[in-house]
């Protein structure tokens, strides 16, 4: 397991970034004491530190030097301050990525990610295999595959994200805008009806593979998964 | 020259009257008593005192000199003050030299306030951030639990504070603009599709859409940050003055006299036509200001003036009803 070490001043964003990670599967160690970062860096032995910049005492630089000193261990910086100046600080500090604030979680796991790989090499889906499982109902997130009692769908991107989201997120309302939000990446941006004829493709999959009705409509809300399945089995 | 001339004047007129008055009454006393002064030795006379009178002249223009040119000359930059030939100069020097003295310190006093505000507010701003951020996350992670217009209500909330931080920043930003600017390469679509990327859930949120209409290989120079800033707000105004009806936004360049123009369009509520010319002006906010309550009026003032200064221009164009188009016009040709 990859643990990663968290320098932040702001007890509740080291929280929420701590237990994020901890989901990915990470182990995950944050700062005690602000006066012996250097100290803590060596006891933890961290794969990858992820380090603020306004800190108590000595700032973000300053730690950034004596970590390199000690290791060559990927650091990514997340702070508040976006000047071009201060990027560059950090990178020849011997800093590897920088991260503004406010930041997104999904940001943050990417560049651990990105850098994980590059570092200590392809490690990908070591801990499980890539498919989610509820009920029976499968999906294999690296081929986009739907599987229910061995009949088999080929789904497009756009509907494995849904049907990603929508299992994820299993008897829970999700509203257009976060599927919408889930659907969007920067070359395609997806409108409303392009949600709506995906929904309804996918509902229209889902019967092929043998399950009617679990996708269900929420008027002025969203779309609901339903586990109707479990019985079917 | 022309300047000591013209203040000497009086009293040259003033010395040739008293030589005048001097020959008359030499003139009359000579004939009472019957003797007479010859034609000839008032021309000497008169020769000699001006002989004198140029000398003098001569010698006081050049003592003078210094003075003169340097009032003549264009000198707001120094304080320095040639040596003063006589009293009334010198006291006025020591008295200027004084008064500037003074408005030197009284403004480096201001500068040195100015600059400790600008201080505070750029760490204050970026303070806020840290909240903002802690915010968003909680929100984020408690996304599937909220109801979804609670959810929305305050991601509205948390974007208006998080576009109003940015602004402020910018802002206290351009008062020192050099210091922070770096001119590179970019490739325009990639910074159109990042600040999209940005202002996704914003998109979303309005039912508005993007349309991406652009040389994926058109490159300018220009500022990313400041660049990007402005296209920000440009964006943030496309998508704030649509009719939330599944609309699109254009983003769509083209060359116009071997320039690049970047044009931004939407389908909005567009801008009455006596406030086209004043969009720029700060704190102006105009018919639509009243419409949408995010208005500041500071936005495109600002865009507007970071356009200035990375010698972009910024073009603004709309019917009422209709649409607006906003456009970056760069500088440069291919």
């Amino acid at each position: 397991m990859r643990r990663i070490y968290i320098v932040e001043d702001d007890r509740k964003i080291c929280d929420i970034l701590a237990d994020f990670l901890h989901k990915y599967d990470y182990d995950v160690a944050t700062v005690k004491d602000f006066d012996r970062i250097d100290q803590e860096f060596k006891g933890e032995d961290p794969h990858l530190v992820l380090l603020d910049i306004n800190l108590p005492r000595f700032d973000g630089f300053y730690w950034c030097r004596k970590i390199r000193a000690l290791s060559n261990c990927p650091i990514i910086f997340i702070s508040a301050r976006d000047s071009g100046m201060d990027q560059v600080m950090a990178i020849e500090n011997g800093a590897d990525d920088y991260i503004t604030k406010p930041f997104q979680l999904e940001v943050v796991l990417a560049k651990i990610k990105s850098l994980m790989r590059r570092v200590y090499g392809e490690y990908r889906n070591q801990k499980e295999n890539p498919i989610m499982d509820i009920s029976g109902l499968q999906l294999d997130t690296s081929s986009f595959v739907l599987t229910f009692r061995s009949r088999h769908i080929q789904l497009t991107k756009k509907e494995f994200l849904l049907a990603q989201a929508l299992l994820t997120n299993i008897e829970k309302v999700l509203s257009r805008e976060y599927l919408l939000e889930r659907l969007w990446d920067d070359q395609d941006f997806v409108d409303d009806n392009t949600l709506s004829v995906n929904i309804t493709r996918l509902r229209k999959k889902l019967a092929d593979i043998g399950i009617e009705a679990a996708l269900i409509t929420i008027r002025g809300a969203g779309y609901k998964l339903v586990n109707v399945w479990e019985t079917l089995q | 020259m022309i300047a000591y001339i013209k203040d000497q004047i009086g009293a040259v007129i003033f010395f040739y009257s008293q030589i005048g008055i001097v020959m008359v009454i030499a003139e009359l006393g000579s004939s009472l008593s019957g003797g007479e002064i010859g034609a000839s030795t008032y021309g000497y006379m008169l020769l000699i005192v001006t002989f004198f009178q140029i000398v003098y002249h001569l010698y006081r223009y050049f003592r003078f000199r210094d003075i003169y040119r340097y009032a003549a000359s264009d000198a707001s930059e120094t304080a320095w003050l040639p040596d003063t030939p006589d009293q009334l100069t010198t006291q006025l020097k020591e008295h200027y030299e004084k008064q500037y003295d003074y408005y030197k310190q009284e403004l480096e006093r201001f500068h040195h306030e100015k600059k400790q505000e600008t201080l505070f507010m750029q760490q204050w701003i970026h303070q806020m951030k840290t909240p903002l951020s802690v915010m968003r996350l909680t929100i984020d992670k408690e996304e599937t639990h909220l109801p979804p217009a609670l959810k929305q209500n305050l991601d509205e909330e948390l974007d208006r504070i998080k576009h109003g931080l940015q602004l402020a920043l910018y802002q206290s930003r351009l008062q020192q603009f050099e210091r922070d600017f770096h001119v590179e390469k970019i490739v325009l679509a990639e910074l159109v599709r990042s600040i999209i990327q940005e202002y996704k859930s914003s998109f979303i949120r309005h039912r508005v859409y993007p349309k991406i209409d652009m040389d994926p290989s058109l490159t300018v120079y220009s500022d990313q940050k400041w660049l990007g800033f402005v296209l920000e707000q440009v964006t943030s105004n496309a998508i704030k003055y649509s009719q939330h009806s599944n609309d699109t936004i254009l983003f769509r360049t083209r060359i116009e006299n071997d320039q690049i123009v970047l044009a931004v369009q939407d389908h909005g509520i567009g801008i009455a036509k006596q406030d086209l010319t004043r969009v720029f002006d700060p704190f102006f906010t105009g018919e639509n200001g009243r419409h949408v309550r995010e208005s500041t009026g500071m936005g495109l003032y600002l865009a507007k003036q970071i356009c200035d200064a990375l010698d972009h221009k910024l073009l603004v164009q709309s019917v009422i009803q209709e649409w607006t188009t906003i456009s970056v016009v760069f500088n440069e040709g291919r």
